[in-house]
């Protein structure tokens, strides 16, 4: 039965490998992620400090009195030194006022990345941490959803699933191989990303010739971490795939199910924050109930970057057990729902989609 | 049930919310024989082709495949199958259609695949694309896809629609060519001559239901009896004679004026002998050929069957 499952899987790989659809959502995935390294790469390049300029040099002028305070000043340890400069001149309200600023100082240099940590965003390993953040996961999971969607609703447009199951595949085993080749497909995306991210970080090292700088940065836990977050991706891709299939097989079309598994997942993205803004009941509600907000705490890191460090910010901790779980139990009910519903309906013929 | 009847329905009913497509059907299919399905549009036969292949489920009734009802599936990989139209991946060839067919269902070799496509006079259109293909061309291929891996039990729904006259005529020839031996065909058709010239036995149903089954030319024979037109010197004084005769049924009169006589066709002697015994002579004499779809139009009560 086993081989059975995976003769199935094996075909569908071969069927859809034939289609255009994969290949066009997958240079999609490529180019955004290529986007996004080149992109910071091109940050990088463009200032001599293009992620303190996220936090602007600060300037209080007031007639004869300036001063300029970077991040990098207040991660020295330098800004309180260069403040008592101006701020013993003023005395009450203004004192205060100036002070209070110097304190949102702080929170903004949160967000700081030292050059060294700038870099290292488009340097291997950290550039597949990047790319596979949870920051950038509707770029794989709208591919994925629609891909889902659209492998199991154009059997019924074509009337090929009448077609295969009068072969006597059987039913829970065609579905299953299908799941089964969508997570593999899905692997296969997060894989060739990877792959050519780490190729363009290799290039970004040797572009433009002759700086400075290693073309790895990181020791073997950064490269740990960097497969790590490569495995929660495609964990986190599962559940998507589950809810594709599970909309093509209730509409029993391509369209339907494309339509109605975006809708969804943008219909979180918009209730989330109304729902959870209402009540903190309701907040705590959708952080344990809603798909899309347990597959962002599953892709969470809880690492926090050097200024964060010198700082003293406290950086929250993600529950990504509790989310795994929900994710998991997600997944199982899309997958039992989507196979009891196939093994009970009737297989209409093609619909001409 | 003995190993012969590979086909076995009881009570098959299928409901579509109020309409009733296939009601309370019951029927056998023996093995190695040409079994026409019968009926007009919308009576019924893809709806049970569909559930005994598994992708309709039966709303009452069950069916046996080989004699069991257990383990469908493994039963439906000796069934090779086309219902409605033929329906194949649109951006693969006609050889990688078959050839992904035959891998899911671990029938048959690539060989067969090329064997299949000759078969069905695809060899030389076999690596273009299903899409590129021509009704008759996506028939022909669903009858090769049917055919695939040696199958016990062809079902071909409608399998000669959009075929030019020769490919009609091909396709019958294989189809006849089909049964016999080990292996069993089950032609779903409204096409009345091409039951009566492809199938050994039919069924007809009408409004989901059966209306009668079994061998065609035993059925119609069945139904009008034998039948012998006459023609006479004098028809009225032989319509006398016949009709005094005990062994002869009805005398009735044709169009043309000609008697039509239910008697054996090997009793026309006697027939003739008794009529010029009494100085009335035969012109004219030949056996009825009743075809099956004026039987047809009997028991369905229906003039959809001319549709056809």
């Amino acid at each position: 039965m086993t081989l059975h499952v995976f003769r199935l899987a094996v075909g569908e790989w071969h069927k859809i490998r034939r289609r255009l659809i994969p290949w066009i959502l997958l240079g999609i995935i490529v180019l955004v992620s290529q986007g996004i390294l080149w992109g910071f790469y091109a940050a990088y390049h463009a200032s001599d400090d293009p992620f303190g300029a996220l936090t602007p040099p600060y300037e209080y002028r007031d007639g004869e009195v300036s001063i300029v305070v970077t991040c990098e000043d207040m991660l020295a340890g330098l800004g309180e030194e260069k403040l008592v400069s101006i701020s013993g001149r003023f005395a009450g309200e203004e004192r205060e006022a100036i002070d209070a600023e110097i304190g949102e100082w702080l929170g903004t240099c949160n967000d700081y990345l030292t050059p060294d940590e700038a870099r290292a965003v488009f340097t291997l390993p950290y550039s597949i941490a990047v790319v596979s953040d949870g920051a950038f996961l509707a770029f794989f999971a709208i591919p994925i959803l629609i891909l889902a969607a659209s492998v199991l609703g154009m059997e019924y447009g074509w009337g090929t699933m009448r077609a295969t199951l009068a072969r006597g595949v059987g039913r829970w085993q065609l579905l299953s191989g299908k799941l089964i080749m969508l997570m593999a497909a899905a692997m296969s995306m997060v894989i060739v990303v990877a792959v050519l991210t780490g190729i363009s970080s290799l290039l970004t090292g040797i572009v433009p010739p002759g700086e400075e700088g290693s073309l790895v940065v990181g020791d073997g836990r950064a490269w740990l971490d960097a497969i790590k977050g490569l495995a929660k991706l495609v964990f986190a891709l599962v559940p998507y795939v589950a809810l594709g299939v599970f909309l093509a097989v209730v509409t029993q079309s391509s369209a339907q199910g494309i339509a109605l598994s975006m809708g969804y997942y943008v219909l979180e993205l918009i209730l989330a924050p109304v729902l959870g803004g209402i009540t903190d009941w309701l907040e705590r509600i959708v952080d344990v109930a809603l798909l899309g907000q347990n597959v962002e705490e599953w892709m969470s890191t809880a690492s926090a970057t050097e200024a964060q460090q010198t700082l003293g910010t406290v950086v929250e901790q993600p529950d990504t057990l509790r989310a795994f779980f929900v994710v998991l139990a997600y997944t199982a009910a899309l997958v039992a729902a989507t196979l009891w519903i196939f093994h009970r309906r009737d297989v209409t013929g093609a619909k001409g989609e | 049930m003995t190993n012969d009847m590979v086909i076995q329905t009881n009570g098959l009913t299928k409901r579509f919310g109020k309409v009733t497509a296939v009601d309370d059907l019951s029927m056998e299919v023996r093995r190695g024989r040409v079994y026409g399905l019968l009926g007009p549009n919308g009576s019924g036969k893809t709806t049970t082709m569909g559930m005994l292949l598994g992708v309709l489920r039966p709303t009452a009734g069950s069916f046996r495949l080989f004699g069991s009802s257990e383990r469908h599936e493994e039963s439906l990989r000796r069934v090779g199958a086309v219902i409605e139209s033929p329906a194949f991946y649109p951006y693969m060839s006609g050889r990688q259609n078959l050839e992904y067919f035959r891998f899911i269902s671990g029938r048959g070799s690539s060989a067969d695949v090329d064997d299949v496509l000759e078969m069905v006079g695809l060899a030389g259109r076999g690596d273009d694309r299903f899409r590129t293909y021509s009704l008759g061309m996506k028939q022909r291929l669903g009858i090769g896809y049917a055919l695939l891996g040696e199958p016990e039990i062809v079902c071909l729904d409608e399998p000669t629609n959009g075929l030019d006259p020769e490919g009609m005529i091909q396709v019958r020839e294989l189809i006849r060519g089909l049964g016999g031996g080990n292996r069993t065909v089950l032609l779903s058709s409204h096409l009345l001559h091409e039951v009566e010239q492809v199938c050994d036995s039919v069924t007809i149903i009408s409004k989901g239901k059966l209306v009668v089954q079994g061998d065609v030319a035993e059925l119609v024979r069945a139904a009008k009896g034998e039948q012998v037109r006459v023609k006479t010197t004098d028809n009225v004084k032989a319509r006398e004679i016949l009709s005094a005769l005990d062994w002869v049924g009805e005398v009735g009169a044709a169009e043309d004026g000609a008697l039509v006589v239910t008697a054996p066709t090997e009793r026309s002697g006697e027939l003739t002998a008794a009529m010029s015994h009494s100085q009335v002579y035969v012109t004219e004499m030949a056996p009825v050929q009743t075809s099956l779809e004026e039987y047809f139009l009997d028991v369905t009560g229906s003039e959809e069957g001319r549709a056809g």
